[in-house]
């Protein structure tokens, strides 16, 4: 029972890459909106915000996101088996309220670094007809790539106004906010999260061509190589033929890695990383500097330069300073399967003193190893993913968990371990855990997962007027 | 991952039979009751009672179901593939009740008959210490098979106490009740339900004989023919030879199931369907009869009779009497693969204007039809219970969906049925429609079912204090 799935244009992708989000209208009658509406009315008004539990609660609120158009949409941003992830959160904004300030949100159960590659997603949905004063969600289109408060707050802000049925999903990263609440209705938006499992290796979306350039029109473009480098990572090609930067270009966007201007540092960034061999030995410099900043940039434009930056990668692993192995392990997990050479590397890195290090190469094994050519034997990296599982840090047996889940059958020697991390203290260990059981998909795994479902199963229907 | 279980002796299978219970003993430690029994102070101090929805609010409970040595019980009285129902309650006896009148429970979803055969139990776990003053659960041994209170009450009634961790399973007609709380303590009984899906066919507990006789009937002796043909009946064994009694005892034997005595007329029936074919004739008048309760007791002799009583039931069905037809139903339904060739005829049934002839017919189509010859034909079977669970009556999509369920990977036809009936109004159906889904094993059954269940997934650590 595939879910039927409205895909997305080439032309909305192309959007998307830009500017970070994609809106899109369900066409449910007002009276489901508005039965869910009511019963988030009654939620505040009886228990308060049950916050994750949402879901559960009003179970209709999953055919929202189970609707071809969002559905589609999702499958385009994230690849065909993204899943829904256990955040999620009723945003009430009130009569009278101020608003927030802008702000990226923080990984409900990590603290990843910020990634340009889309993983994660967040989906806005109202439950009503919002207007501007309303107090809509406002989001910076095309901040999504941009740390700082200053380049996000360059862009234009664009209030996501829109009937009951609207939903945005947004690059996980984009900078957005709600609007002051300045009439005397109430506004609910219910925020979601989700998770690409996959790693793209064809467009996810009805594409009719793979060149960015004839899509774009000659727009005024602030990032090309950045936009440009996405399309062909969404296309689930490699890194193309060199830009042909000539070595004294390559010594002045080093330089500029270290700027003030982060739209500079960016662009920088990823101009080196098309720049292929040739940039590799002054990038390896950049990844071993003292800036934070430098090495994190370097660490972009290394992971766009693919399979040539690997054995440089591969060295800085053995480097004393936890942040150089870091950035290292995070620039390796980023090239999925090109990497596949760095996984003895990784496996070792799983297991690393410092923690930023486990984290990255944790979600490392997860993103490369399932991909890797068959003939690869992935039990050790299995092994170590599960005793990452139970690691003192919760982002590591987070990443972990969901590193299994991306390895599906071959993850079936973890399961004892899954399985007892079903009652991690963490919730999202334990749904990660879930989610790793039900992609290993053999018999024992399932039913291990059902007696965990079906003991978690809420009735909608039972409150406490109404017990059983 | 098999739950490891502690089975059930000879004699502790031959004393739920005679007497309707089994108190075993968990040994987790006080903490991990203590912990459950403070998660009860705080659900009624904050929502109130959750009714069903306990479980998921508390998963530790879980625990206490599948310790070795409630699962081990658990299965030697409703066989290896039993299911934990939806139906859960936490009994909370004040301190200073005055307690409850003895009673037999209704059952959720149904209004069943009452089965000798146990297909449903009960099982009733202590958080905290219970003693006779602080108004424990009471039973009357031995009343699982009487009606009327009168029958009930001469059986002397038996106070369940314990230590924490106490669990006694009964079968789901014995007749209970809680006792005046006289102490200063709170006392929680949680009762959680549990259903069979396979009709027996070998022992499910440590069985060293086949012979009632050897084993003796314990210190009682009140329905020898009833127990020894229950003892028969969960050994997976058909009625044996015939009793021998004599046609001049059967005409006093059919008088005496219009007895005033409740114990006669119960021992009168079991006498009457050990007898064999001779006995028949006799017995298809009675359940002509407008007694009911004539009617009653001749369908529990013809159920045992077997084989040789299914042609006349089967003529019984075209009776203008519902209450004919219902009772032939029971009869036939009660009696399991026996009862095979009625098969044709119980389909027709499942369409019967009367709705007690739909329910007991829907039941049958489910006890019969999952163990009948590998060369019946029970797709029509399939298509009849699927348009059954859209019937008006909700105790017929009941039965419907718990059919399906038994009929496991036959049932596939119904899938879409199924998943719509997810979101039936009634809480039990949309229970049984995801029992049914999960015992049809195929890949597209369970996606659907992971759906509903990964949305209807509640956080135990999630609550207002804690949102995410």
């Amino acid at each position: 029972m595939n879910k039927p799935a409205l895909p997305l244009t080439d032309k909305e992708m192309q959007d998307f890459i830009i500017n970070g989000y994609v809106k899109v209208k369900t066409d449910f009658s007002p009276s489901f909106h508005d039965n869910i509406r009511q019963q988030l009315d009654t939620m505040f008004e009886e228990t308060g915000n049950l916050g994750n539990n949402l879901l559960p609660a009003i179970p209709e609120i999953q055919e929202i996101f189970d609707h071809p158009i969002v559905h589609g949409a999702m499958q385009g941003v994230l690849g065909s088996d993204y899943v829904m992830h256990p955040h999620r959160y009723c945003h009430f904004n009130q009569q009278g309220s101020k608003g927030q300030n802008f702000h990226k949100d923080s990984y409900a159960g990590d603290e990843q670094i910020r990634r340009h590659r889309c993983r994660w997603t967040m989906a806005f949905y109202y439950p009503q007809d919002v207007t501007e004063d309303m107090g809509p969600t406002a989001v910076l289109p095309g901040s999504q790539y941009y740390e700082t408060d200053e380049s996000a707050h360059e862009q234009p802000e664009l209030a996501l106004c829109g009937e009951a049925g609207t939903v945005t999903i947004v690059h996980y990263d984009l900078w957005h906010r709600a609007m002051p609440n300045q009439s005397d209705k109430k506004r609910y938006m219910l925020k979601f999260l989700f998770i690409r499992l996959d790693e793209p290796q064809t467009p996810l979306w009805k594409s009719d061509t793979d060149d960015w350039h004839a899509l774009s029109n000659g727009e005024e473009s602030e990032h090309p190589e950045l936009w440009e480098s996405l399309w062909e990572w969404y296309n689930g090609k490699q890194n193309g033929t060199s830009n042909g930067v000539l070595s004294a270009e390559v010594d002045t966007l080093l330089k500029t890695l270290d700027s003030d201007n982060e739209r500079d540092r960016l662009n920088a960034a990823y101009r080196l990383g098309r720049v292929g061999t040739a940039a590799v030995p002054v990038l390896k410099q950049a990844l071993y500097s003292k800036s934070d900043a430098i090495r994190e940039y370097a660490g972009y434009a290394l992971s766009l330069t693919g399979e040539p930056a690997v054995p440089t990668l591969i060295d800085a692993m053995q480097e004393t300073d936890d942040s150089v192995r870091a950035s290292a392990a995070f620039a390796l997990a980023d090239m999925g399967k090109v990497a596949q050479e760095a996984m003895p590397a990784l496996i070792t890195a799983a297991q690393d003193p410092a923690e930023s290090v486990r984290r990255h190469a944790t979600e490392g094994l997860g993103l490369i190893g399932q991909l890797v050519s068959e003939d690869m034997d992935l039990s050790e990296t299995v092994q170590v993913l599960a005793n990452g599982l139970s690691d003192d840090y919760f982002p590591v047996r987070d990443n972990a968990a969901r590193s299994l889940a991306k390895l599906g059958t071959l993850a079936e020697p973890a399961m004892p371990a899954l399985i007892a991390q079903l009652e991690d203290e963490d919730r999202y260990v334990r749904f990660h855990a879930a989610l790793a059981l039900k992609e290993i998909k053999t018999h024992e795994a399932q039913e291990a997962l059902f007696n965990h479902l079906f003991a978690s199963r809420w009735c909608a229907l039972t409150t406490n007027n109404t017990p059983y």
